[in-house]
């Protein structure tokens, strides 16, 4: 069987710098992506973190392959299942006067529920980047419902 | 036979009622649908006209019908795709497109499914509109920045071309 795999491309009316900073800058992306920080120096080889306000880490991994503002691949787990590893590539392209972004999920683990949670999560999130970055303010959706 | 579906969730600005008008006046489809025109009868039955712009009449009328039916819920309608006949022979019947719209606050949650696909429909080259995987998410992008921004996003036929 086919392991899944998601992912998920969006148009986005901004740059590719725009694009990059709101993914991996904490005050933009506490603005669109239910409050919560991504939280890294994005090099090579460096530990990123996912962060809820009160500074609990959700989500941590290693920076894979970081090419401002083109390309960032990072591990991705839960802090307390770190086996249970996957992984996220953030293609961002200019097509025009905008930007093709493309996330994929992918290389879970057999067995792994990561996959099901994020299959709900990408696209409110990624719904949520493109009205931050094209009306300035991200979607208040982020019910814990 | 391996069974192929895209499905894609978009978060938007917006109510249900708009969203509705959106997806299904013909008038507002050409504005975010690249100029495509998408016009319904919005009743079990009713006729569904997908009209290429000028200068892209190959596409032909993906003249289809609607299978469901449901204001400001649910639409269903059969995807009759004209210019690639080949593939049409493959398939058995029609492939189908569902719009769910689910209300969340202050946004509406578009849910697209589209079903009875075959690989063929699914391009592996990402940087082309071909290819059921590559068109929807363009379409849905710009129906978002319309109703959010008041404006659509404007891309060309096929990116393919476009410098690196």
């Amino acid at each position: 069987m086919q392991k899944p795999k998601l992912v998920y491309t969006t148009y986005i009316r901004s740059t590719p710098k725009k694009t990059w900073d709101a993914i991996t800058k904490p005050e933009f992306t506490r603005q669109y992506w239910g409050g919560m920080v991504n939280v890294s120096d994005w090099k090579k080889g460096s530990t990123w973190q996912h962060l809820a306000k009160d500074d609990d880490a959700w989500i941590t991994g290693k920076v894979l392959e970081s090419a401002a503002t083109s390309r960032l691949v990072v591990t991705w787990a839960d802090p307390d299942k770190l086996k249970d590893e996957s992984r996220v590539t953030f293609e961002i392209e200019a097509v025009e006067d905008m930007v093709c972004l493309t996330v994929t999920h992918g290389s879970f683990k057999t067995g792994s529920k990561m996959a099901g949670k994020v299959a709900r999560g990408w696209p409110l999130v990624l719904s949520s980047l493109k009205t931050f970055l094209e009306t300035g303010t991200g979607l208040n959706a982020f019910c814990r419902s | 036979m391996e069974k192929v579906e895209f499905v894609y969730a978009a978060f938007i600005r917006t109510t249900p009622e708009k969203l509705w008008q959106a997806l299904t006046s013909g008038d507002f489809s050409e504005k975010y649908w690249f100029g495509f025109r998408f016009e319904v009868e919005l009743k079990l039955g009713g006729k569904v006209r997908i009209i290429p712009p000028k200068g892209m009449e190959e596409h032909g009328d993906h003249a289809g019908e609607v299978l469901a039916c449901e204001p400001y819920r649910k639409l269903t309608y059969t995807w009759n795709v004209k210019d690639q006949p080949e593939l049409a022979k493959k398939r058995d019947g029609l492939s189908r497109v569902t719009y769910e719209l689910t209300p969340m606050g202050q946004h509406v949650k578009l849910r697209l499914i589209h079903e009875n696909l075959l690989p063929e429909d699914v391009e592996k080259n990402p940087n082309t509109f071909k290819g059921i995987n590559n068109g929807w998410p363009a379409v849905i992008s710009s129906l978002k920045s319309l109703l959010e921004t008041g404006e659509a996003i404007a891309l060309a036929p096929d990116c393919s071309s476009n410098p690196k």
